[in-house]
């Protein structure tokens, strides 16, 4: 009895010490912690792969803090009663707060990828200071020729972020490396002129830092990753922003002579399905549709509210609604020239407007495939054009781009009632101040990029903002926001616009996280 | 809600049982005839009849029957083993019927401890014993919604009305900020994540809560929120017993949204309009605000289809549940069986959640050889619930201007466009039907109305809910099999080893299918499978040693455990399938990739324990016990944590000095301290994972490439380690006349340190959150049981429980961070500030409303302004300037409301009258608030009379000045507009039986029949201020997830009055 008595104490304690450990000590099954990867190119890449992917995200806001604050689009039903649409009205008329769920939601996405972006450069060596991106020893191994391409990408990825923040929420958080919580509590708000530092250092390293091999030698499995000539054509856009479009010019005329990008002849070519990735795409954010997770929403976003599947399966939620000033500002009479990029931009359901460059059949809702445009060959000429400013090689860029819209030479009569080239002979028509230019180049930008997210950014950067927007409220107020309950007047709803409200609040809940520094919010919030 | 009335009730029922009488006296001595019997009418032969202060005194005979001669005043006392004796006063010669009833409040009785069994006289921790009464004649699908308001200082909150739903749980309140605050529930000894889910209450013998961290630091690193263990029934050495026992019943909803009909809304607009012609402040463009849409809907209610849809009626069923149980027990001395099937299937009020029970148990005890006994346990169940597709808020939401169904008429209406030529009458009704068509009516004034041009009466795609409840099925099964058995070995007659293995098994799947076009027109149909399977295996051995020396006694208790978890779940996504009525994956023409995957979890502790006690006399009393436990969960040299703790008693009433004090028959003073532990977390937070992110690259549509991305919400931590609570308990137990009325007080403090919780970041740095181990949290409170045999004779018994709780928690320490804000869905704020409570409301004080735009012009004339862009705005709410800078902005929030109750209460009386047994259960919480999210939306706000009742109109018609108009102003939301009071009290059940006479059951050859029947929130209370028609709901997914957002309810669902009929037959 008793040897059976030693027995079971010997026993349970064998168990208890030797099966411990292997009971507590485990590692997830299903996923790979962080200090278990970027350990080479293969990894790395696949990292930054992942970085790629956290572009879509972001798209699903950035029209609702740049178009739709524009004279591009508007809020579609007064007085909806949905909540989206609350949300929408705030920003259409300029009367959000600090605390607009989607002002934080496309922060923090945005923010979620540059983490991401950030991991992959530091496992890089490449690091941010002083006003300089360099490329240093990182943790992952691979040849400088591997590091340099990753590297270069990566940082295009990083400056594309960080111009879109500073744009729309001024003085943002300059993070440069993955941040623990402790450290970030630590971080203000940088000067907008230090944000322009790193993204204009970024872009030059990672315009160096890439391959200048043209459009016409990339390898057909790479196409969408970032290239020199996108990191090239960025920055000359972050140069025209900063006033330094002495610097973008060369930069742009590059582009156009050696990219080997162009225009495609037909206009809706160049947002085919059929066709993407094509010549005239510097850069685009990707979408997949198929039931990978990787389609687009923008299809069922903005197609019309109860359309069934008249327009796309699965019917549309009616976002980004057109203004009616928008859809008057193409040019297309019954007869004679009409402009071509109209039918491709939008289109009308039971007599309402919706945003149609984004819609391709799908089989599932929100799956599209559309890919998204960032940089487009149109976009390099007309950045040239407002680089070089009034004259008569920056009016012919703008008729190159309109040629291919369809313009038709200006002979006679009224000039506004078809759809012209810009007479460069002097005639009465013909562009003949800088005001008057700049009015076209604006015109022109506002159809050949609606709603691709680039008006509120070029009426901001060219001054304009606050008269167009201002005139916008006029244009539709009988027709749109007079019918809003309880009523408001047109020049209630212009007071609410001013200079500084061009600039979105910092998200509340990142003001109120931090309690070891003071962080000041945007005037007027 | 009146507290004042419930205090006067609470009164009322503690001073009755007080009451009693004592009979009066004479000298003649004379003969009593009488019979002893048990409650169930059994006779009981062998009882003792003394006379008090005599040695006279006899036995019951086989019968049951006794004679004696006593003088007339003198008391008959009469005693039975496991019953509680009872006196007869002797007035004269008589025949009498002594019924005996079964011991219950005996402090003899054994009470059930981590690891083992103690006697209730000496426990020195604070436990509550619950023995099951009538469990299983609560019409109810789960064990937790038994229990409500029956012990002290567990609440249990129904906080959804879907049948089978998760009830929230809480042992003394609020005791972590952590994942999670669900207390430990351990089912015979096996600690089971979902143990009061699927317990059939039928088979439960008893049910101990452990509160007090001393009790629960057994269960060392899970018992911080405190241990519920289930203990159930075995068989007892005797005959077989069989017993069948069934109940049905029905339900409907105790109370619902006043919603407005389009008709009465649209008559409201115009008396609204006509009073603003007349106000000279409203400018012209503001005199009419009735729109075309809204036009269109009265339009379409009054002369299109006639009538109004109540959507609220149209989301009930007629509920029913029923429920059958059937028990076989019995054994020899050596081998003892308990068996029992039971079926139950219930049904909400609302359309599409139902859900179906089946439990089968059995348990073998047996005695091998003197040394050698096991025992087996083997409880498989299968649960089946059908989940509505649809919240309640859509059905309240959906204008009452469309029909259900197209009749002949609004299908030759909509017909009018040709998108809609197939409609037939029968078809569901959908709003996009009847938009973009021309409407031309009469309007309540009287006047013609042409809508002039296409309207959209209702700008919505979505359907309406009952045709999405109607395409989208939602079925959940659950295969669950918790078995086991142990070995225990009598080294020596007082030193016992037991070693015991147990498996739980549960095997979940989920079914989803949505037909084509089920939310919107358009829509692809879709099946959704998803299956969990979850293995828990759990080793433990355990030493126990008790000595008694004399008038020492020892016990002592080694054990060393293991408990593994291995979790797969699985979800397949299929799309596009050819018909609707096919749901096999195989066809479906698309698999999401996306949403397809497959995901391995593990989790392992490893134990080891240990506890001794020592009693002198059972009078002096004293516990330690000791825990350490290391986790998966923590990394390495984190992972382990111990929980020692410490207790002692006293009993007073056993001291010299309270020998004449007889009216105390039990006063025991306890005092415990102890430290227990949380680790509820997810798995592996203390490293930052990889999750997919796929890129499409290449040519033409491009490939998809895989990516990896650290794109987690929550950053991870490698220090995180056990959270920890320190509790000091006191306890007093009292027992007066004999234990005629007991009363129970604790009082305890725990301080949680360390506390694991997800803290705000800065979202710059890409997650809004991060774990960490931070923090201290302080708890405090009292609980009061009270027991009291109001009134006990032969014929007539009253007993009243009363258990009362009170806790207040207080945010001690935030990591050095002075207050942290989380988040609700609508941007609502839950503050958590160092120095209160871990939970407040947090946003602006209202001050009535803007009554006129003179008012704010007087306002800005002193100099007040506002960064809130639609603050200044007539009919919107007025806040108040809190910091007082004359400045409304973000710094004038405050805290506005905290979720926590200030107490909870339960009284529960029971009646015995001959075979008639009356049991009444009353349960309130006090002093509670809520956030009515249903404030969000701008159907509640137009068409719910709670919000649009008395609402300013105009400067000259302001309304009662408190409630704004609907869309003018800052938002809600954000404001101490939404907060109301949730407390409640409400008559929860009623249970009426009766017991047939043996007489007439042994003549149908049965032991005993009873029927009964019961009722269900027969009366509930409300708030005054409260808007909503349920104070318990509660959003418990996504963000509300997080213990420290509490307090927030939208779309609450009505609650169920059930009624039940029921009968139980023994054999």
């Amino acid at each position: 009895m008793k040897s059976f008595k030693y027995l079971t104490a010997g026993l349970l304690l064998a168990i208890s010490t030797t099966a411990c450990n292997k009971i507590i000590d485990i590692d997830p099954i299903s996923n790979i912690g962080v200090d278990a990867s970027y350990r080479n190119y293969e990894e790395t890449k696949v990292a930054l792969t992942g970085s790629y992917s956290g572009l879509q995200k972001p798209l699903e806001f950035e029209w609702m803090l740049t178009d739709l604050r524009t004279d591009n689009s508007k809020q579609g039903v007064a007085n909806s009663s949905a909540t989206i649409n609350f949300e929408f009205n705030d920003l259409d008329m300029f009367t959000l707060n600090s605390a607009h769920d989607k002002v934080y939601q496309y922060w923090l996405t945005t923010y979620k990828n540059l983490r991401s972006i950030n991991y992959v450069l530091k496992s890089l060596g490449v690091s941010y200071a002083g006003g300089q991106t360099a490329v240093g020893e990182g943790t992952a191994k691979m040849t400088q020729q591997q590091k340099n391409q990753l590297a270069g990408e990566a940082l295009f990825l990083r400056a594309y972020h960080y111009f879109n923040l500073v744009r729309l929420y001024g003085d943002v958080f300059l993070v440069t490396e993955p941040v623990d919580p402790e450290q970030s509590k630590k971080i203000n708000r940088t000067p907008i002129s230090e944000c322009y530092q790193l993204i204009t250092a970024d872009l030059l390293a990672a315009k160096d830092l890439l391959s200048p091999a043209p459009y016409s030698a990339a390898t057909n499995t790479e196409a969408g990753h970032a290239t020199s000539w996108a990191a090239k054509a960025l920055l000359a856009k972050v140069y025209l922003t900063t006033n330094r479009a002495s610097n973008a010019l060369p930069l742009l005329n590059d582009v156009i002579n050696n990219s080997g990008h162009g225009m495609l002849p037909s206009f809706s070519d160049v947002f085919s399905i059929n066709n993407e990735m094509n010549k005239e795409i510097l850069f685009t954010v990707r979408f997949k549709a198929g039931g990978f997770g990787l389609g687009n929403l923008m299809g069922n976003n903005f197609a019309p509210t109860s359309s069934g599947s008249a327009v796309i399966n699965g019917d549309g939620s009616g976002y980004n609604y057109p203004t009616n000033d928008l859809d008057l500002t193409y040019k297309t009479p019954a007869t004679g020239a009409a402009d071509g990029r109209k039918a491709v931009t939008m289109a009308k359901y039971n007599s309402k407007l919706y945003v149609k460059k984004f819609i391709s059949p799908v089989l599932v809702k929100f799956d599209g495939e559309n890919d998204f445009p960032i940089l487009r060959f149109s976009d390099v000429l007309l950045m040239k054009a407002e680089a070089l400013g009034f004259g008569t090689e920056s009016v012919n860029l703008i008729n190159q781009v309109r040629t291919r819209a369809g313009a038709a030479d200006y002979v006679t009569g009224d000039f506004n009632a078809g759809f012209y080239k810009y007479p460069t002979d002097g005639s009465a028509n013909a562009i003949a101040t800088p005001a008057q230019f700049l009015t076209a180049l604006l015109n022109e930008r506002r159809l050949e990029f609606a709603f691709e997210n680039q008006r509120f950014f070029d009426l901001v950067r060219t001054g304009q903002a606050i008269t167009v927007i201002k005139n916008h409220f006029a244009l539709e107020f009988d027709a749109h926001y007079k019918a809003y309950r309880p009523a408001f007047t047109l020049a209630d709803l212009q007071s609410h616009l001013t200079t500084e409200k061009l600039l979105l609040p910092i998200p509340q809940r990142e003001l109120d996280a931090n309690d070891q520094i003071k962080i000041i919010q945007n005037p007027g919030y | 809600m009146n507290s004042k009335v419930y205090l006067r009730g609470m009164f009322l029922i503690v001073f009755s049982c007080f009451l009693f009488l004592t009979p009066g006296f004479s000298q003649t001595k004379v003969k009593i005839q009488g019979v002893v019997k048990s409650a169930a009418g059994e006779t009981l032969p062998g009882a003792s009849v003394t006379i008090k202060d005599s040695k006279q005194g006899t036995v019951t005979n086989n019968q049951g029957e006794f004679t004696i001669t006593a003088e007339s005043g003198k008391l008959l006392l009469i005693n039975y083993l496991g019953y509680e004796s009872q006196a007869y006063s002797v007035k004269g010669a008589a025949k009498v019927t002594i019924t005996l009833q079964e011991v219950k409040n005996n402090m003899n009785e054994v009470v059930v401890i981590g690891y083992g069994t103690q006697k209730k006289s000496s426990v020195t921790g604070a436990v509550s014993k619950l023995k099951n009464e009538n469990l299983d004649e609560i019409p109810t699908s789960r064990l937790d919604n038994a229990l409500i308001g029956k012990i002290a200082g567990v609440t249990i909150q129904n906080v959804s009305s879907e049948v089978g739903a998760d009830p929230i749980v809480r042992v003394r309140g609020f005791s972590s900020i952590s994942a999670s605050s669900q207390p430990l529930v351990v089912v015979d000894g096996y600690p089971v994540p979902d143990g009061l889910s699927f317990v059939n209450p039928q088979d439960v013998e008893s049910i101990e809560v452990l509160k007090d961290a001393a009790s629960a630091a057994i269960y060392g690193s899970r018992a911080a929120n405190g241990v519920i263990l289930i203990t159930t029934k075995s068989g007892v050495s005797n005959k077989p017993r069989y017993s069948v026992k069934s109940y049905y019943g029905f339900k409907k909803a105790y109370a619902l949204n006043p919603i407005m009909s389009v008709t009465d809304y649209t008559k409201m607009l115009f008396a609204e309009a006509a009073l603003r012609q007349n106000d000279p402040t409203v400018p012209a463009n503001g005199k009419n605000l009735i729109t075309g849409p809204e036009r269109a809907a009265y339009i379409i209610e009054d002369q299109i289809s006639g009538v109004p849809t109540d959507w609220q009626q149209e989301a009930m069923q007629d509920a029913s549940i029923a429920n059958i149980q059937l028990g076989i027990s019995g054994g020899s001395k050596d081998l003892k069986y308990y068996i029992s099937a039971s079926g139950q299937k219930d049904q909400a009020i609302l359309k599409y959640s139902d859900n179906e029970r089946l439990n089968v148990k059995a348990k073998i005890d047996g005695t091998l050889s003197k040394k050698v006994s096991f025992s087996f346990n083997f409880n498989p169940s299968y649960i089946k619930t059908q989940r509505p597709a649809v919240n309640f808020t859509d059905y309240f939401r959906f204008g009452s201007f469309l029909p259900v169904y197209h009749n002949d008429f609004t299908a030759a209406y909509v017909h009018q466009n040709s998108q809609w030529a197939d409609i037939l009458p029968g078809d569901f009704v959908q709003a996009r039907h009847f938009n973009g068509l021309q409407y031309t009516g009469t309007m309540p004034d009287g006047t013609l109305w042409s809508s002039g041009g296409p309207v959209d009466p209702f700008a919505t795609s979505n359907n309406t809910p009952l045709s999405i409840a109607a395409r989208e099925t939602n079925n959940q099964q659950t295969y669950r099999i918790l078995g086991g058995g142990d070995v225990s070995i009598k080294f020596l007659p007082n030193l016992i080893f037991k070693s015991s293995v147990g498996g739980y098994y549960t095997q979940q799947e989920n079914n989803t299918f949505t037909k084509s076009n089920a939310r919107k027109d358009g829509d692809v149909n879709a099946a959704v499978v998803y299956t969990k399977n979850y293995l828990d295996l759990l080793f433990e051995n355990t030493l126990n040693y008790n000595l008694t020396r004399g008038n020492h006694n020892f016990t002592g208790l080694l054990g060393f455990t293991t408990q593994q978890t291995m979790i797969k779940e699985s979800n397949i996504v299929g799309r596009n399938f050819p018909t609707d009525e096919f749901e096999t994956l195989n066809q479906a023409a698309q698999i999401d990739q996306a949403l397809t995957k497959t995901l391995k979890d593990r989790v392992g502790l490893i134990s080891y324990l240990g506890r001794f006690t020592y009693d002198y006399k059972n009078k002096y009393l004293l516990a330690v016990s000791y825990r350490t436990d290391g986790s998966s969960y923590f990394y390495k040299g984190k992972k382990y944590g111990s929980f020692p703790a410490v207790s002692a008693g006293w009993g007073i009433a056993k001291e010299d000095f309270m020998k004449d004090v007889t009216w105390v028959s039990n006063m025991k003073l306890r005092a415990s301290y102890g430290a227990t532990g949380n680790n509820k977390i997810p798995s592996f937070s203390f490293q930052n994972l990889l999750y997919p992110g796929n890129y499409s690259f290449g040519n033409g549509n491009g490939d998809v490439n895989l990516g990896l991305s650290p794109n987690s919400d929550v950053l991870a931590n490698p220090n995180i380690t056990w959270e920890r609570t320190y509790e000091f308990n006191a306890g007093l137990d009292l027992g007066f006349m004999a234990d005629r009325f007991g009363l129970t007080l604790e009082y305890y403090n725990s301080k949680t340190d360390k506390l694991l919780y997800k803290r705000s970041t800065q979202s710059f740095s890409g997650s809004f959150e991060y774990i960490n181990n931070s923090g201290k949290i302080k708890n405090q409170g009292v609980e009061i049981e009270l027991t009291s045999n109001n009134i006990k004779n032969g014929k007539f018994q009253w007993t009243t429980n009363l258990n009362f709780s009170a806790n207040r928690n207080k945010l001690l320490e935030l990591g050095g961070e002075p207050f942290q804000y989380n988040y609700g869905e609508r941007s609502e704020i839950y503050a958590a500030i160092v120095g209160q409570p871990a939970i407040q409301f947090f946003g602006y004080k209202t001050d009535g409303v803007w009554t006129s735009q003179a008012q704010i012009d007087e306002a800005k004339a002193n100099g007040q302004t506002s960064t809130l862009a639609k603050y200044f705005a007539p009919g919107g709410l007025k806040f108040v300037d809190v910091n007082g800078d004359n400045k409304i902005d973000v710094d004038d929030r405050t805290p506005i409301g905290t979720p926590f109750p200030d107490f909870t209460w339960g009284i529960n009386n029971s009646f015995k009258y001959k075979g008639f047994d009356l049991n009444i259960l009353i349960q309130g919480v006090q002093g509670v608030q809520v956030i009515n999210g249903d404030a969000n939306y701008n159907e509640s706000r137009r068409y719910n009379e709670n919000f649009n009742k008395n609402r300013w109109i105009s400067a000259a018609n302001p309304g009662d000045g408190k409630t704004p108009y609907y869309t003018n102003g800052e938002n809600w939301m954000l404001t101490d507009y939404v907060i109301e009071d949730g407390s409640y009290a409400a008559l929860r059940n009623v249970i009426l039986g009766y017991t047939l006479p043996s007489k007439f059951t042994k003549k149908v050859g049965v032991k005993g029949i009873r029927v009964y029947t019961s009722a269900d929130n027969v009366v509930y209370l409300m708030g005054s201020s409260y808007r909503g028609i349920n104070p318990e709901a509660r959003a418990t997914s996504s963000q509300y997830s997080s213990p420290l957002i509490d307090g927030y309810q939208r779309g609450a669902f009505p609650i169920a009055r059930t009624y039940t009929f029921g009968i139980d037959v023994n054999f």
